[in-house]
């Protein structure tokens, strides 16, 4: 018996249509879940939990495990010149020759604040890090971890250091008036499957981008994408798009795992954030400005 | 030289954070990493505060003048985690201290180590800005 | 005749009826049948001045002060203390200096706060637009960690009574102050918050504070928490700690 053709193209196209419709549903700009995560009583994926970076580090933006600004302290490297110093992938992440796309007049004020780091004699000089002060939405995740909690509506991180916080709501109402700057920015978020969008406005940009003084202006637009690759794994990217500064836009990425800062394999489910409280417990050295006395050569024990 | 202080870090058993910028300052921007120092001196109180801890210690000088010296330690709430308690640290307690000088010529020192007489260190959480264990 | 005594009767019976008592909307809950806190909150009063009873002053308006029965049962030197305090007020107050402001005052600081809470969640957060003060208030059975811990905010340990939460708080230093009136504490201070929703918009907070170091005995405050309900309200900075020095980082 011989199947008809008519009959054979039917089914076929039967079938490819069947298996197309039973494909997993895909938005703009997502692949298929890797993973299916719990659920939080909103319909959010749980990803709730302290989160701190892999390769966690505050040297530079190409080498978080590196010395400030990537360039040896002007009284020599700890551990002196044999000892090599460590390597982390760096966190800009698709810029052709691996560095922030400054403007001219930007690259130089950035290396301005570099030279001054050692040797501070302005309070512009200071990294604002250094005196507790809010780093901005981007780099905070890369200071101490981030205690991610979810309600309904909401993604709220909280950071130990210097009790930072962010909150996104993900009904996406407006932003606040643009005339108001803020440390932390002012975020939307929303889901696409297990990665959260979110909207950044509003930054003050006070809070620098390393201690080597990479910057932005508080025009900068940033667009951040928390790709939670399982229960354990995330993978972050931050586009900063800032015509004012840079000659185009570009993203910082990094890794994040489920853990402490300092600490691993925390349970965590029992572990807590304490309270750090920054600001009181400064004292002067942690401020202080190098005058002709103090400038590095003085014989002053 | 060098070789012998990586070695010297290593059998001390201290317990020191190793990446260099952990702390919420790097080490080099506040203290001198060729001005390490060693005394003996009282403790006389612990502040037990972020974003770093202070241990104060009374020692006397060659010349006889004593000197109030404020060490700086990493965060308390490491050691907090690990049970320790400010009733730990009666004021009075004899103490061995190594660190590296501040830059601004005060009698400041970021903390490597803290020793009692028996040889426990205090500071089980390292100072937290990645300073090497003098020789 | 009758009606009249009806009517005083019926008069009587309203105007017994709690003085608390709110007639808006009903109470919110959560799927676990809890009342919902969740939402921003702040008070109307000046107990951020001085919680007790108070005439105006530059800068300061007057006010019934939120201490039950007005009167704070200093010890005598704790009570001289205060005296001091209040003299020096201008340059002692820790809030002056940006320090955070311990509980209950963070509560009443005259600005607002965002209450999180999910339905069966084991930890109700707390936002303070002041200085970005967070609290996290654990609902999941756990003591407070052993002390003697000094912490600006302390520790809090909260369980449902009914309607009411009730949050346990211990492991005080002795650097905050009640208000700016110089009013203050130790280390050994206790308080106990108890948040009741009135209707969705009305939070009452009660207050017990217990130090045996510098009080006779236990003493209460009473008071308020309104709902803001403006359309898309939202906390903002309150970055003291920058005050002075934000314009060298533009």
């Amino acid at each position: 018996m011989t199947l008809r053709l008519s009959t054979f193209f039917c089914c076929a196209s039967a079938l490819l249509l069947g298996a197309l419709f039973l494909m997993p549903e895909r938005t703009a700009g997502q692949a298929k879940p890797a993973w299916t995560p719990a659920r939080t009583p909103d319909g959010q994926p749980d990803v709730q939990g302290y989160w701190v970076a892999k390769d966690y580090g505050m040297g530079c933006l190409t080498n978080p495990k590196g010395e400030v600004g990537c360039i040896d302290p002007p009284e020599g490297r700890v551990g002196g010149k044999r000892a090599q110093p460590a390597k982390a992938p760096s966190r800009i992440v698709d810029t052709p020759d691996g560095e922030v796309p400054y403007q001219p007049w930007a690259r130089a004020r950035q290396q301005e604040l570099l030279k001054n780091y050692f040797e501070p004699t302005s309070q512009a000089h200071l990294d604002p890090q250094q005196l507790c002060l809010p780093l901005g939405a981007v780099r905070q995740l890369t200071w101490h971890d981030v205690h991610i909690l979810q309600y309904d509506g909401y993604v709220v991180f909280v950071h130990e250091g210097g009790h930072s916080n962010r909150v996104i709501p993900l009904d996406g109402h407006p932003h606040v008036g643009e005339n108001l700057k803020l440390w932390m920015g002012d975020s939307r978020g929303h889901w696409e499957g297990t990665t959260l969008v979110v909207d950044v406005t509003n930054n003050n940009s006070k809070g620098r981008l390393s201690r080597a003084g990479d910057f932005a202006s508080d025009k900068v637009h940033i667009v951040e994408r928390f790709e939670f690759l399982d229960a354990n794994n995330l993978k972050y990217g931050a586009r900063f798009d800032d015509p004012s500064v840079y000659t185009r836009p570009w993203t910082f990425g990094f890794e994040l795992k489920k853990d402490v800062f300092g600490s691993y394999g925390v349970d965590q489910l029992t572990y807590e954030h304490w309270e750090e409280a920054c600001y009181e417990g400064m004292r002067d050295v942690d401020r202080s400005l190098r005058t002709q006395s103090t400038k590095q050569g003085s014989d002053k024990p | 030289m060098k070789t012998l202080l990586i070695a010297f870090v290593a059998s001390a058993g201290l317990i020191l954070v190793t990446a260099p910028a952990y702390a919420h300052h790097a080490f080099a921007a506040e203290y001198d990493v060729n001005k390490p120092i060693v005394l003996t001196g009282k403790l006389t109180k612990v502040e037990w505060v972020n974003p770093h801890g202070w241990v104060y210690v009374t020692a006397t000088d060659k010349e006889g003048k004593t000197v109030n010296w404020a060490i700086e330690f990493g965060s308390p709430n490491a050691m907090l985690r690990k049970g320790l308690r400010k009733t730990d640290f009666p004021a009075g307690l004899e103490l061995v201290v190594k660190g590296y000088l501040a830059k601004d010529g005060s009698a400041t020192i970021n903390g490597t180590s803290v020793k009692l007489p028996d040889g426990r260190n205090l500071l089980v959480g390292g100072s937290g800005t990645g300073a090497p264990d003098p020789e | 005749m009758k009606g009249i005594h009806l009517s005083i009767a019926l008069v009587g019976i309203l105007f017994s009826l709690p003085a608390h008592a709110q007639t808006g909307p009903a109470v919110p809950r959560l799927k676990d049948g809890k009342p919902n806190l969740s939402g921003f909150w702040q008070v109307l009063n000046t107990a951020a001045f001085d919680i007790q009873d108070h005439v105006a002053q530059k800068g300061v308006p007057g006010g019934q002060g939120v201490v039950e029965g007005n009167e704070i049962p200093y010890q005598p030197w704790a009570l001289a203390q205060k005296k001091e305090n209040y003299q020096n007020r201008a340059t002692a107050d820790p809030e002056g200096r940006c320090f955070l402001l311990g509980v209950p005052r963070v509560t009443y600081s005259g600005r607002p706060f965002q209450i999180f809470q999910a339905s069966g969640g084991p930890i109700i957060t707390i936002l303070y637009e002041y200085a970005h003060t967070n609290r996290f208030i654990y609902l999941n059975g756990t003591p407070h960690p052993p002390g003697p811990i000094d912490w600006w905010m302390g520790d809090a340990r909260a369980k449902w009574e009914g309607d009411t939460l009730v949050v346990d708080n211990v492991h005080f230093n002795d650097k905050t102050w009640f208000d700016r009136a110089g009013n203050f504490h130790s280390e050994d201070l206790h308080v106990i918050e108890r948040y009741t929703l009135t209707d969705a918009d009305h939070i009452n907070y009660q207050v017990r504070i217990e130090d045996p170091k510098v009080f006779t005995r236990p003493w209460n405050m009473n008071m308020v928490l309104y709902r803001r309900t403006e359309k898309d309200f939202q906390l903002l900075d309150y970055e003291c700690y920058a005050f002075d020095i934000d314009k060298y980082y533009p």
